[in-house]
């Protein structure tokens, strides 16, 4: 196993691997896991720290500040602005995320497949890929009966005969009870980054690609190396580089490298709404697991879930209501966070000369504000069917829901300065298939009109997934490099 | 980060520390708190990002002195408190945004140092694999 790290300076400038992947999230971990147990060498390049995955609770300040990029302080641009968030860490988002896993819909590959004209990506022939990456990372339902702040979801949904799941997560649920812990989150950092390195895998963590360029064959990796000790430069090369930096950042990396075609135009996202709801009992006690309920009854304009809940969570949301804050205090154990998420809206990402961070815009369409109003609406409906007493919307100036009646006070549409969407889910930046009219790279992540670059991440998903991405990505990930080795492309 | 910078934000903590609750022992500790995680945010917030929000808090700083000659620092914490709720209600929306930015992140950070402890789990027993 080699582990490089900036604390090793000349070490990591005399070594030549065939592959560079750059980003060590969901796409890179397993690209450059498969290229390394194929007997290649490879070296992965994370822009974050290595840290382990209780080296902060979830969701605390302290994995703010340590995992994720900007801080969680990212904006897309535009007459209603979305705040994203994405990790910046080995292991990328999977470290940060809660880890809720699903299976590509068929739907939604039948649009990708028709509107890109992506070759091979049937359920299908993505089924292996999926059982693949499930044998590294386990995905496994709870053990027992979910926390009650989830099951109530699923009980008002019942009562409005809407369809509602318990969805699985990347989570090894312990068999030692009373060891303490929950069990494992399956992040990369747990999983496939740990194999990639027993392949002989290298990693240089602290360290951002920041240019590439090609010539006599071969790729330079210009990057930056953070560390402890002072930023300096070097240059990587390799026959092939994976760039898998997410979808935001890989097209930033590809357009400041000059290459532009199709790259950053097509940002998409699941853009996001919370509410606090609050119950007339108790249902939100420390240390419970995380929520696992989604309602589908809307797929694919929206779906409905429930959010990790802890004080502190609760405290934010509820910052558009001031005078209830003092209420969280009273009342967190009666209180829980919901979300409705639809498909809308389209970005750009652009880098800014001089700056390290992309510029990302983004328009919603006054269509997309509708469907949000509408998700909103309904996602009270279902909260005063499972009990709730109390809605509050996390949106300045907004009504606080007391009845369903009160539903009708809500705005018919969401003005585009009020909006104050989230996202989590980002993707199809750089979109994959053979339509070279919209597509970046090809249907298995070549970038076109290049010779030995690939895209392995986010980006290459041609739209919006509806259900959380992750495995999606990774099986698009393993299927990719599968082809590329296959192929003898690397 | 300019001094003027330092002294607003660690104000601007303590006031929404006081103001989360009338009466807490804790409050001055709480807004320490707060304030060193909103300096550690506006330090890594997107570099194109860091000036034109480092100028905002100066502009929220010096804009006291229009009506009682002193920045916002230098106030009495009863007059912090009506500044911060003028900035709230304001007609103009980037004083309001101002407000809803830093008051959003100082809970969440007063309220990370109240409750850690809430992120302390129990044991449960394996799960079923998913069949998917
Ligand atoms: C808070 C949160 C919750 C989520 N919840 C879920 C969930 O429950 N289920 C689900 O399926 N999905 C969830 N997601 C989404 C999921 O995490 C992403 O879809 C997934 O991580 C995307 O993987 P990726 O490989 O495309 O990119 P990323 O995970 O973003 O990884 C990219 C990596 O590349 C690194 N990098 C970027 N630029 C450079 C550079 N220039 N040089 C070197 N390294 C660089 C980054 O630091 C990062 O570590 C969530 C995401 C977030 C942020």
């Amino acid at each position: 196993m080699t582990l490089l790290s900036p604390e090793h300076p000349l070490a990591s400038e005399k070594i030549t691997p065939d592959v560079i992947v750059i980003g060590s999230g969901p796409g890179g971990a397993v690209t450059a896991t498969q290229c390394a147990e194929a007997g290649k060498s490879v070296l992965m390049l994370e822009e974050g720290p290595h840290l382990p995955l209780e080296s902060a609770p979830h969701f605390s300040r302290e994995e703010i500040l340590q995992k994720y990029r900007n801080a969680g302080v990212n904006i897309g641009f535009g007459a209603a602005k979305i705040a994203y968030v994405e990790g910046r860490c080995v292991g990328g988002g999977s470290e940060i995320n809660r880890g809720l896993y699903h299976h590509t819909p068929e739907s939604v590959l039948d649009l990708w497949r028709r509107g890109y004209r992506v070759d091979a990506l049937t359920l299908d022939e993505l089924a292996p890929h999926f059982a693949a990456c499930e044998a590294v990372a386990r995905v496994e339902y709870l053990p027992g009966p979910a926390p009650q702040l989830s099951t109530r979801l699923d009980e008002g949904a019942q009562r409005l005969g809407w369809s509602s799941v318990e969805v699985p997560r990347l989570y090894a649920y312990t068999k030692d009870a009373a060891s303490g812990a929950p069990g494992r989150k399956q992040s990369m950092s747990e999983t496939f980054v740990p194999r990639f390195l027993k392949a002989g895998g290298m990693l240089m963590a602290d360290t951002c690609a920041t240019k590439l360029t090609h010539s006599d064959g071969r790729w330079t990796v210009h990057a930056r190396v953070n560390g402890s000790a002072r930023p300096r430069e070097i240059e990587l090369k390799a026959k092939t580089v994976f760039v898998a930096a997410g979808a935001v950042q890989t097209p930033w990396l590809l357009r400041r490298s000059g290459i532009k075609r199709h790259i950053g135009n097509s940002l998409r996202f699941h853009p996001m709404l919370k509410v606090v709801a609050l119950f007339a009992d108790e249902l939100n006690t420390p240390g419970e697991l995380e929520p696992v309920h989604q309602i589908k009854e809307f797929d694919p304009r929206f779906s409905m879930g429930c959010s990790m809940s802890k004080r502190p969570a609760l405290a934010l949301a509820m910052a558009a209501h001031p005078e209830m804050i003092d209420a969280v205090d009273r009342d967190w154990r009666r209180m829980a966070i919901y979300y409705v998420q639809s498909t809308g809206g389209t970005g750009r990402v652009r880098s800014l000369p001089g700056f390290r961070d992309p510029l990302v815009r983004v328009a919603l369409e006054p269509s997309d504000l509708k469907e949000l109003a509408d998700g909103l609406a309904r996602l009270a409906e279902v909260l005063f069917a499972a009990g709730a007493v109390a809605v509050y919307p996390s949106i300045p100036g907004y009504p606080v829901l007391k009845s369903l009646a009160d539903i009708g006070k809500l705005p018919e549409t969401l003005s585009p300065k009020q909006a104050n969407a989230t996202a989590l889910h980002l993707f199809s930046s750089c979109p994959m298939g053979e339509d070279s009219d919209k597509c970046a790279a090809n249907s298995f992540g070549r970038v076109h009109g290049t010779s030995n670059l690939f895209i392995a991440d986010a980006s290459l998903l041609c739209g919006p997934t509806v259900v959380n991405p992750q495995g999606t990505v990774m099986a698009v990930a393993h299927r990719n490099v599968m082809r590329a080795i296959e192929d003898r492309a690397i | 980060m300019s001094r003027q910078f330092e002294y607003a934000i660690l104000a601007l903590g303590e006031t929404i520390a006081y103001e989360r609750r009338s009466a807490d022992d804790k409050r001055q500790a709480l807004g320490v708190g707060a304030a060193e995680f909103l300096l550690r945010v506006h330090r890594q917030m997107p570099d194109y990002l860091r000036p034109p929000f480092h100028i905002l808090v100066l502009l929220f700083n010096a804009w006291p002195l229009i009506r009682k000659g002193r920045f916002f620092y230098q106030l009495s914490l009863d007059d912090r408190l009506a500044e911060l709720d003028r900035w709230r209600r304001s007609r103009l929306e980037f004083r309001r945004r101002f407000v809803e930015f830093h008051v959003s992140l100082a809970l969440f950070g007063i309220y990370s140092n109240l409750y850690g402890q809430d992120y302390q789990h129990d044991p449960v027993v394996t799960g079923a694999p998913a069949r998917l």
